[in-house]
Order: C-alpha cells, then sequence, then structure tokens
C-alpha cells in the first residue's frame, strides 16, 4: 500500500471572479501515475499548477484550501516556494528547452540549487540525467549544440531530463505528447512507465486511451468539479459515474 | 441495446449494424435449430438438407460480423461499456456459429433415416430441442433488451438442459444396454441430444457474454457440475 | 434567370477590385519613387558640394635651410632646432616666389599661402635635418581663396572689389597653373585637423572625437539604467497606479523637445553641480537622458515578445524570480534591445539644440582626448560651419554632413548584423 504523496483537500481557485476549481479534493499516492483527464476548460491544468505553486504567476488567480505534499502545507504565504519547486517538476505542454546548450539545459537547475561541487559532479548529474531520460545515446556527441536544434520529441525528453536533473520527488506533466508525432508519444510514455518506479507523477492528458495505457489511478474533472477518481482499470472498463462513462465514450465532450 | 447518442454519428451506426448482424445471426441459428427438430420429427430429409446448405449462410454471416468487429475495434478504441459490448459481440458471434455448427449436426443425423429410432427417446429429444430452442429465443430478447436480468435468467436456465440431457443419456444407455441391435440408432440419437447439450452451453455462454457487456461483472457459476455429478459414481 | 444577373455582378465586381488593387500598387510604387527621387537629391546635393572638401590645394615652393638664416647648425640639438628662425625661411622663400617681385606684390604672393606653411616649413626640416643648408622643393598648403577660385567656387567675372583676390593675384595663380606648381591633392586635414579659423586647414578630427566621447558617455549613462527600468517596470513592478503614471511620462519624456533637455542640463549640471562646460561628459549626460526613452521603450518591447514558456520553464526548475527573468529573458531580449540603443544613440549623434545650450558651440581649435575636456561635436560643428562667412567653409559643411551621414549607416549596419549574430530561436 503506497503513502499519500500528494492530499488536496476543498481546493478552490478563483480568476478574478470566476470560480475555476470547486472544492476540490483528491488523495495522490507515491510512486504511481496518476492521470487528471476531462475535456478543455474543465480546470484540470488548473488544478495540476496549484501543486507546485506556478499559479502564482498570474495575477488575478486566487488559491484557497489545503494542498499537503508530505504532509506539509503549501498553500500558505510562509512557504518557500523556490525549494517547492525543485522538488516538485514541471513538463509543458510544449516543448521549452532553454536557448542554451543541451547541457546547459539540464546544468541549470542543478546549478542555481547549489546541488553541485564540482565540475565532474555536474557533468555526472547531467548525464545520468539524460540517461534517465532516454535522451543520453541521441545526444552524446553534440551536448554543446543548443537544445532548441533537437526534434520535437528529443525536445521534450530534454525538458524531463532537466526536470528530474535537480532531484525531483514529483513529476508534473501537462499534457506533454500534445505537440508530438506518434512516435515520440510512444518514447515518452514508454518514459514515464521507467520514471513511475522512482518518481510520483501526476499527468494532465486529453486522450483516456494515453491514461488508461500510462497511469494507475485516474481522475475525471468536469467544469471544475472532480466527478470521479479511481483505479484506471475500473474508470476504463467500467466507471461509476454516469458522466464519467459519457466522456470517455465520447458521449459528450 | 442503448449504445447510441456518440457525437460521432457513424460510431452509432456502425453499432447499430452490429447489433442488427447479430441479430440475423442469432436468428438464423434459431430456424436451424427449428428445421433440424422438425426434419427428425417428420422424418424430412429435404427439409435437412436444406439445414445442411443454410450452414454455409451462417459461415458467411460470421465472416462478415468479425469483419466489422474489428474494424469498429480498431478505428474507434472503445471505451467502459462501449468496449464490453463490442468484446461480448466477438465473443457471440463465435458462439453462434458454433451453435449454428452443432444445429447443423443435428439435421445431419436427422436424415438418417434408414435408422429406425425408437420412439419415446425421440420424442424427449425433441422436447429437449424445443425446450433449448426457447432458450435461444429468450437470450435474443435479454440481448435486444440489453438486460442482464433476462440474460440471468437464460443463464441459469441451462441447468434443466443439463438434467434432460443426464435423464435422455441414461435412457439410451438403458435401451442399448436391453438390445444390442438398437446400438446404431441409440447412438445416433445420443449424438444428437450430446449436440442439444452443447448448444444449451453456447446459448448459456452467450447470456454470460450480454450478463457482463450489460453489468460490467462476470457471472461465476458456483454450483456443481451436473455432468461430472453423474459420472463420479461410476468413476470411483 | 437570377443565377446570370449574379453571376454577371461577381465578374464585374472581380473586375473592380482588381483594378483597385492595380491601383493601390500603382500608388505605392509611386510613392516610393518620389521619396527615392527626394532622397537621390538630397545626397547628390550633398556630394555635389562636399566632394570638394576632400581635395586641397598645394604650391610648390622652394625653401632655402640657410643655417645662416635659421641661425641653426648641423649639430644643433633638438630643443635648438624647435628654436630656429623658419619665418625667416619662409619670407625668403616667398620673396623668391616670382623674379623681380615689388614690395607691394610680396604682400599680394604672400596671401596666396596658408597661415599653416610656417608649420609646415618648420615641420618638414624637423623631419629631416640633414637638408640643412640646402634648397628644397616642398609642397605647402595654399590660401583657401586660392583653393576655392581653382575650385570654381568663387567667381573670377565680378568686380574687383567683390572679389577675395585683385587681378595681380589672379595673374599669378594662372602663372601657378601654367607652370605646374600648382595642384590638388587628397585632403587629409579633413580628417586629422579640428576645427580653424581658416578653412584651408579645418577639420572634422575635433568634432567627430567629440561626438565619439559625447556617444560613449550616453551609452554608459543610458544602457544600463534603461534595461534595469525596463526589467523593473515590466517584471517586479506592482500593478498599480504609481506603475501606471511612471509608464505613462516614460512616453510623455519621449516627446520632449531636446532644447528642454538642454536647459536642464544648463541648469542643474552646470550651474548647481558646477560640471566643466563644453565637455563630451555633460553634453553626454544631457543626452542619455533624451536616449533613455527610446531604449527604456525597445527594452519593453523585447521583454514582451520573450515567450512566456522560457520564464515558465525556469520558475519550474526552482529558479528565483530574479535569476529567471536576468539568466533566461533579458538574454534574449538583447537584441532588441540593443537595437534600440543604436537607433537612440543614431538619434542623440544628430542633436543640436541641447549641446549648443551647454556649451559645446564655442570654437574649439584642438582635438579633445578625454571626457572632461571641452570639445565640440558634429552636428554643432556642421552649424558653425554653415553660419560662417567663408566661402572655404561651405564645401567642408556639405562634408561634414556627408561624415556624419556615412557615421549614422555604420551605426544601423551595427544594429542590423547586431540583431542578426543575436537571433535565438526559441
Amino acid at each position: 500500500m503506497s503513502n499519500s504523496k500528494i492530499l488536496a483537500n476543498g481546493v478552490d481557485v478563483y480568476y478574478g471572479s470566476k470560480q475555476a476549481l470547486f472544492g476540490i479534493s483528491m488523495d495522490i499516492k507515491e510512486k504511481e501515475v496518476t492521470a487528471l483527464i476531462g475535456p478543455s476548460g474543465c480546470g484540470k491544468s488548473t488544478f495540476l499548477r496549484c501543486i507546485n505553486r506556478m499559479n502564482d504567476l498570474i495575477e488575478i488567480c486566487k488559491v484557497s484550501g489545503s494542498i499537503k505534499v508530505d504532509n506539509e502545507e503549501i498553500i500558505s504565504s510562509s512557504t518557500d516556494v523556490v525549494s517547492l519547486r525543485s522538488k516538485i517538476g514541471m513538463v509543458f505542454q510544449k516543448p521549452n528547452p532553454f536557448p542554451k546548450s543541451i547541457f546547459d539545459n539540464v546544468a541549470y537547475g542543478p546549478t542555481i540549487h547549489g546541488l553541485v561541487e564540482s565540475k565532474n559532479d555536474l557533468e555526472e548529474i547531467v548525464h545520468s540525467s539524460l540517461k534517465k531520460a532516454g535522451l543520453f545515446n541521441e545526444v552524446k556527441d553534440r551536448l554543446n549544440e543548443p537544445g532548441t536544434s533537437l526534434s520535437g520529441g528529443q525536445q521534450q525528453r530534454l525538458c524531463i531530463a532537466r526536470a528530474i536533473a535537480v532531484n525531483p520527488e514529483i513529476i508534473l506533466m501537462d499534457e506533454p505528447c500534445s505537440a508530438l508525432d506518434p512516435i515520440a508519444t510512444a518514447i515518452i510514455e514508454e518514459l514515464i512507465d521507467e520514471l513511475r518506479l522512482n518518481y510520483t507523477i501526476v499527468i494532465v492528458t486529453h486522450s483516456m486511451q494515453q491514461a488508461a495505457r500510462v497511469s494507475q489511478k485516474t481522475s475525471f474533472f468536469h467544469l471544475g468539479e472532480l466527478i470521479e477518481t479511481g483505479d484506471t482499470k475500473k474508470i476504463f472498463t467500467n466507471p461509476d459515474n454516469s458522466k464519467t462513462q459519457d466522456y470517455i465514450t465520447g458521449r459528450f465532450g | 441495446m442503448e449504445q447510441d447518442k456518440h457525437i460521432v454519428k457513424s460510431y452509432d451506426e456502425e453499432i447499430k449494424d452490429i447489433n442488427s448482424k447479430i441479430l440475423e445471426m442469432g436468428t438464423l441459428v434459431e430456424n436451424q435449430l427449428k428445421d433440424s427438430l422438425n426434419a427428425l420429427k417428420n422424418q424430412d430429409t429435404e427439409l435437412a438438407e436444406k439445414v445442411i446448405l443454410n450452414d454455409d449462410l451462417i459461415d458467411d454471416a460470421y465472416n462478415k460480423l468479425d469483419q466489422s468487429l474489428v474494424e469498429i475495434l480498431g478505428k474507434r478504441q472503445p471505451m467502459a461499456t462501449d468496449l464490453r459490448t463490442i468484446f461480448s459481440a466477438i465473443k457471440m458471434n463465435k458462439d453462434l456459429e458454433r451453435l449454428g455448427d452443432h444445429a447443423t449436426n443435428i439435421a445431419k443425423r436427422a436424415a438418417l433415416t434408414e435408422l429406425v429410432l425408437p420412439e419415446k427417446p425421440t420424442r424427449d429429444i425433441i422436447r429437449m430441442g424445443e425446450l433449448v430452442h426457447k432458450m435461444i429465443d429468450h437470450v435474443i430478447k435479454a440481448f435486444l433488451n440489453f438486460s442482464d436480468t433476462e440474460a440471468k435468467k437464460v443463464w441459469l436456465a441451462d441447468r434443466q438442459i443439463d438434467e434432460e440431457y443426464l435423464g435422455i443419456l441414461r435412457q439410451l444407455l438403458t435401451y442399448m444396454m436391453e438390445d444390442p441391435k438398437r446400438i446404431a440408432s441409440c447412438t445416433n440419437l445420443l449424438y444428437m441430444v450430446k449436440d442439444l447439450e452443447r448448444i444449451g452451453d453456447y446459448v448459456q455462454n452467450i447470456a454470460e457474454d450480454i450478463y457482463y457487456a450489460v453489468s460490467g461483472e462476470p457471472l461465476i457459476d458456483t454450483n456443481p457440475d451436473p455432468t461430472w455429478e453423474a459420472i463420479l459414481p461410476i468413476k470411483k | 434567370m437570377n443565377n446570370s444577373v449574379a453571376k454577371e455582378k461577381i465578374v464585374s465586381l472581380r473586375k473592380k477590385r482588381s483594378l483597385e488593387d492595380m491601383r493601390f500598387k500603382y500608388y505605392g510604387f509611386t510613392a516610393m519613387c518620389l521619396s527615392l527621387a527626394v532622397l537621390v537629391f538630397l545626397l547628390y546635393t550633398i556630394f555635389s558640394k562636399g566632394y570638394t572638401a576632400f581635395q586641397k590645394t598645394i604650391v610648390l615652393l622652394e625653401v632655402d635651410y640657410n643655417q645662416e638664416v635659421l641661425k641653426l647648425t648641423p649639430d644643433s640639438s633638438d630643443e635648438e632646432m624647435e628654436k630656429g628662425k623658419f619665418f625667416r625661411v619662409k619670407k625668403q622663400a616667398i620673396e623668391n616666389f616670382f623674379p623681380d617681385l615689388s614690395k607691394s606684390d610680396i604682400k599680394l604672393v604672400k596671401k596666396l599661402f596658408s597661415i599653416n606653411v610656417d608649420k609646415e616649413i618648420k615641420d618638414y626640416f624637423l623631419d629631416n635635418p640633414e637638408v640643412i643648408n640646402t634648397k628644397q622643393q616642398i609642397w605647402v598648403t595654399a590660401h583657401s581663396d586660392v583653393d576655392q577660385l581653382l575650385k570654381g567656387n568663387s567667381r573670377r567675372d565680378v568686380p574687383e572689389d567683390r572679389r577675395k583676390l585683385n587681378d595681380i593675384q589672379l595673374s599669378y595663380v594662372d602663372q601657378l597653373v601654367e607652370e605646374n606648381r600648382v595642384k590638388q591633392v587628397f585632403n587629409n586635414f579633413f580628417f586629422t585637423k579640428a576645427d580653424s579659423r581658416h578653412p584651408e586647414i579645418a577639420g572634422v578630427a575635433g568634432s567627430f572625437m567629440g561626438s565619439l566621447f559625447t556617444l560613449f558617455t550616453v551609452f554608459i549613462l543610458s544602457f544600463p539604467i534603461a534595461i534595469g527600468a525596463s526589467v523593473y517596470l515590466e517584471e517586479f513592478a506592482p500593478k498599480n497606479r504609481i506603475t501606471e503614471l511612471i509608464e505613462v511620462n516614460i512616453s510623455n519624456l519621449a516627446a520632449v523637445p531636446s532644447i528642454v533637455f538642454g536647459l536642464l542640463g544648463l541648469g542643474v549640471l552646470l550651474n548647481v553641480f558646477g560640471l566643466p562646460r563644453s565637455t563630451p561628459l555633460v553634453g553626454g549626460s544631457v543626452l542619455a537622458l533624451m536616449t533613455l526613452p527610446t531604449i527604456i521603450i525597445a527594452c519593453r518591447a523585447s521583454l514582451k515578445a520573450v515567450p512566456p514558456s522560457i520564464k515558465e520553464g525556469a520558475l519550474a526548475v526552482g529558479a528565483t524570480k530574479t535569476q529567471a527573468v536576468f539568466h533566461h529573458v533579458v538574454p534574449l531580449a538583447l537584441p532588441g534591445t540593443l537595437t534600440g540603443t543604436i537607433i537612440g544613440l543614431a538619434q542623440a549623434l544628430g542633436e543640436t539644440a541641447p549641446l549648443i545650450m551647454i556649451g559645446m558651440i564655442a570654437f574649439i581649435p584642438n582635438i579633445p582626448t578625454g571626457l572632461t575636456e571641452p570639445s565640440a561635436a558634429l552636428p554643432v560643428q556642421i552649424y558653425l560651419w554653415v553660419e560662417s562667412a567663408e566661402r572655404g567653409f561651405q564645401e567642408k559643411s556639405a562634408a561634414a554632413i556627408m561624415v556624419i551621414l556615412i557615421f549614422l549607416f555604420m551605426m544601423n549596419a551595427i544594429a542590423v548584423f547586431l540583431r542578426n549574430r543575436f537571433e535565438r530561436k526559441w
């Protein structure tokens, strides 16, 4: 029985006067992949971004309620957001490598957090992160080339390597494959399968099939509410809620 | 079956098509059984031949439906209720085809009119056949109504068929032991009753498939197998 | 029935539209040709007036470096040589310029030579001290009046009292031409000498260096402040009334007439802080105030153009806001900012009014070597030369305009080069 890594309780999110999330309560276990599914605008990305306080970047966004990571409350003014974000990595929908070399992309995080003392250590971290992200063999001879010279799928893996390099415990993925072709998508899904042995992963996806393939738990969001959450196997063979069923069978968008 | 109201209308059309093909198969095999039993009752070789020829129709229908199911699986990647429905339809298709084969076998045996069949067992077989025929009818209705309760009723009815089968089996064994001249004809009847029993099993399978499609739960048989129960004493 | 009417309508409408299209293209083309014509005309006018400034007139003079006259010996030390009586040597050379010259003639001949000749004779000797006691034929600079006459800028056909050179002098010049004792060569003085009261030895070196130092000051003062202000306003400032007020006023600042900045410089920098007048330091400070808004606006636009995904990526890895901004956003905004900076500098290069207010209009005959030395600036120099009565300065002002234009073109070329070089793909 795995432990609770992220515990959300009654999370409300407002954009100005418009409420985007209504009392979300969820229990995300560690070293598992949890998928958040739902139609566009249902709040799944908003919820994801609450976990690493990325919603702070939006002026009009107000988050209330409780989210505990490893039993520590993170929606409080006393939270050290910078160290929270080194514990929780994020991969975005559109790959966004820094316009620096491949090496520097991965090295940036460990450098600013002071995780390494020598050049050799840094090299080791960069190499091992790239290996874990399944990218090392393809780029080992050209680590000094710009990160933007890679293909879309490779860029996304670079972003994953970048996130891993700071040794997080949780990785948040916001539709990581939506900009990628099927082969690149398959490579990332394979990577997720390997990563979940060591990291807790929360992935937002538009594809029910992808959620079925990669996740152990699935949560269905609709219009800002959490409709159903449970084992992925159950959700895609026999969900409890009719709204969930209607969504995943394509009876409403 | 309430599998409509997809956003993509052609998905609804495809499922309707599958449903109608299953219905077609069901009706075909139902008629095959009825005709086989009539051929047996009336010693009608012409009717028996018709049944034997119609088996091709069933094979055709099976292949067409199989193809449609493969396509819908690949194309639509069905989920939840759609997934269960398609999965059950695949199994039902196979079961109906085998059911049809057994009905044809009965006709083949009924065509052997040179064999003089003992009256009582023959009557019993025809009666058992009518029971099985009714079962098929009910299971088709359960399918049309997409009802798990109706499917469960049919599933339970197989018990009765098994008991009938055991009864006729004992009868025939007694007949054969009494008069060895009857062995040829009784063996013929034996095969026929075995076919009927198998048809009953297939109908039970189909009922299980419908139940799973509707409820998402499998039907598990916790009761002891009567055939095995019957053999056990002999084994000892 | 309806169909054919509708079809006709569609066809006629299509024709109308393509006609409109053609007309618009024609207008655009005409406008472009007109502006090009004006530009070409402008450049041609400047060039045709100014190209003669790149030539100077020199005259062949026989100089007798007699040691008696010089009061030197072949063994004289360097210090002694500096004090040689070269003006005597020159006097003699002029007296012997033409055979049989009367005293009044000599006076007239003297006026054919530039005042710089004394120095040229001396410099020739100092560079080649072995010519002592020999007669040397040296080419020396002619007076501006001769220069302008030979260039065709002054007319011969007006009455004598309306001319710079009288008839006798004219005849002398003609004689020199016949005897090939006068020629025109490249005018290096224009590039190596500072301003002078004598056009033939006036050059842009002083004002060029003055402008360079001024621009340097402008850059040092405005660039860091502008980047700091833009980054603060874009990334860190809270969205309240005060911030809005600041932003509005930056745009207003860009519209303030430059002379106002000049007054500010005069009133505050010179009178209150007592900084030295006419120096690139003060000039640069005043112009920096003017250039700030331009750079800030360019920098802010560049910062806004950086996709937020880069910053988000940095923040998600655990960078602080400052780190994310300075490690990632600012470097990406640099090409646009640099372009804006160079445009601002190019504008500052051409500003005259504020420099006049702070005194860079004074006559400075030396080339400045530092930021706190009094100097002139190119635009002011042009203004002064245009205002001058001497004919010789006319071509010089046109030539100086050419210099400033080339300077501007080069700066813009650097802007384009830098922008292309640092263009990053994200």
